[in-house]
C-alpha cells in the first residue's frame, strides 16, 4: 500500500475505480453491448439470408435461362419439323394436282379428238349428201333435156314389163 | 265374224247380178237394213270401191291409172292397152314431177313406179 501511496496511487481509490469500471463493464455488456452485438448478429444473418436468396434467385435465374434455351430449341425442333410436314404435304398434294391436271389434259385431248372425228365424219356425210344431192340434181336435169319419145316409150314398156 | 267390205261387195254383187231393175232395187235397201243392222254403215265408201272393183273383174275389164311426166303419145297409150288382154278403163294423169316414163296403178291395189322421179330416189338411196 506504501507503494501505492508512494506513486502516488490512492488505493481506495484504485479500488472504487476499479469497482466502477467493473461496473460499468458489467452494465455496459448487459445493456449496450448484448443489444448492439444482436443487433448486429441479426444484421449479419440477414444479409446472409438475403446473399442466399440472391444466390437462390441467381440460380433460378440460371434455371430459367437453361429451360428457356431448352424450350427455344424444341421449339425449333417442333417448327422445323412443322414445315418439314407442311413441305411433304405440299410435296404430295402438288403431285397428286399434276397428276389430276395430267388425267384432265389428256381426258380433254382425248375427248377433243373425239370431237374432232366426229366432225370429220360428219362433214365427210355432209359432203357426201351434198355431192350426191347434187349428182341427182344435174341427172334430173340432163334426163329431162334428153328424154325423147324413143326413150319414153323404152321406159313405158320396161315398166309394162314389170306386170305380171 | 266380222265381214269384210270386200265380202259385203261380192255378195252384193251376186244377189244383183241377175236380177231385174225393181228387184235389185229391194235387194239394194235390204242390203243397206243390213249394213244398218251390222252398224257397218261406215263401210259404205270402201264396199262401192270393192263393188266396182270385183264388177270389173268379172267383166274382165282392167281399171288403169297412168302417170307420167309429159302426156303420152297414142303410139305408148296403145301399146300399154294391148298390154292387158281384156277390155282396159283407162285414166291418164300428166304430173311433171315425174320428169319422164310412167307410174301404173291397176285396179286401185297394184302400183307399178317406172318414173324416172323414183328410179333417181332410188338411185338416191343407194349412194347414200
Amino acid at each position: 500500500m506504501e507503494l501505492f501511496t508512494k506513486l502516488g496511487i490512492n488505493g481506495a481509490l484504485l479500488i472504487s475505480q476499479i469497482v466502477n469500471f467493473t461496473l460499468l463493464i458489467i452494465l455496459l455488456k448487459k445493456y449496450a453491448y448484448s443489444p448492439v452485438l444482436k443487433v448486429l448478429s441479426d444484421r449479419s444473418d440477414k444479409i446472409e439470408k438475403s446473399l442466399e436468396q440472391a444466390k437462390k434467385i441467381e440460380e433460378e435465374l440460371r434455371n430459367t435461362e437453361e429451360t428457356k434455351v431448352t424450350e427455344i430449341k424444341k421449339a425449333k425442333e417442333e417448327a422445323a419439323e412443322i414445315v418439314k410436314k407442311s413441305y411433304d404435304v405440299a410435296q404430295a398434294n402438288s403431285e397428286k394436282a399434276i397428276d389430276e391436271t395430267r388425267k384432265k389434259t389428256q381426258e380433254i385431248v382425248a375427248k377433243a379428238k373425239e370431237e374432232i372425228q366426229d366432225e370429220k365424219v360428219r362433214s365427210v356425210k355432209e359432203a357426201e349428201k351434198e355431192i350426191a344431192d347434187l349428182a341427182i340434181s344435174i341427172a334430173e336435169k340432163i334426163i329431162h333435156k334428153n328424154l325423147d319419145s324413143a326413150v319414153e316409150k323404152k321406159l313405158a314398156e320396161e315398166t309394162l314389163s314389170k306386170i305380171k | 265374224m266380222k265381214i269384210t267390205p270386200k265380202q259385203y261387195a261380192i255378195s252384193l254383187y251376186e244377189i244383183t247380178r241377175d236380177a231385174k231393175k225393181e228387184e235389185s232395187s229391194e235387194m239394194i235397201k235390204s242390203f243397206v237394213d243390213l249394213l244398218r243392222f251390222n252398224n257397218n254403215l261406215s263401210m259404205e265408201k270402201r264396199i262401192v270401191e270393192e263393188y266396182q272393183k270385183y264388177c270389173r273383174k268379172q267383166k274382165g275389164i282392167s281399171k288403169v291409172r297412168i302417170k307420167s311426166g309429159e302426156k303420152l303419145s297414142p303410139e305408148i297409150v296403145s301399146s300399154i292397152v294391148k298390154h292387158f288382154a281384156g277390155q282396159v278403163e283407162l285414166e291418164e294423169e300428166v304430173e311433171p314431177n315425174l320428169i319422164g316414163g310412167i307410174s301404173i296403178e291397176i285396179d286401185d291395189d297394184t302400183l307399178i313406179d317406172g318414173s324416172v322421179r323414183k328410179k333417181l330416189e332410188n338411185l338416191r338411196q343407194a349412194i347414200g
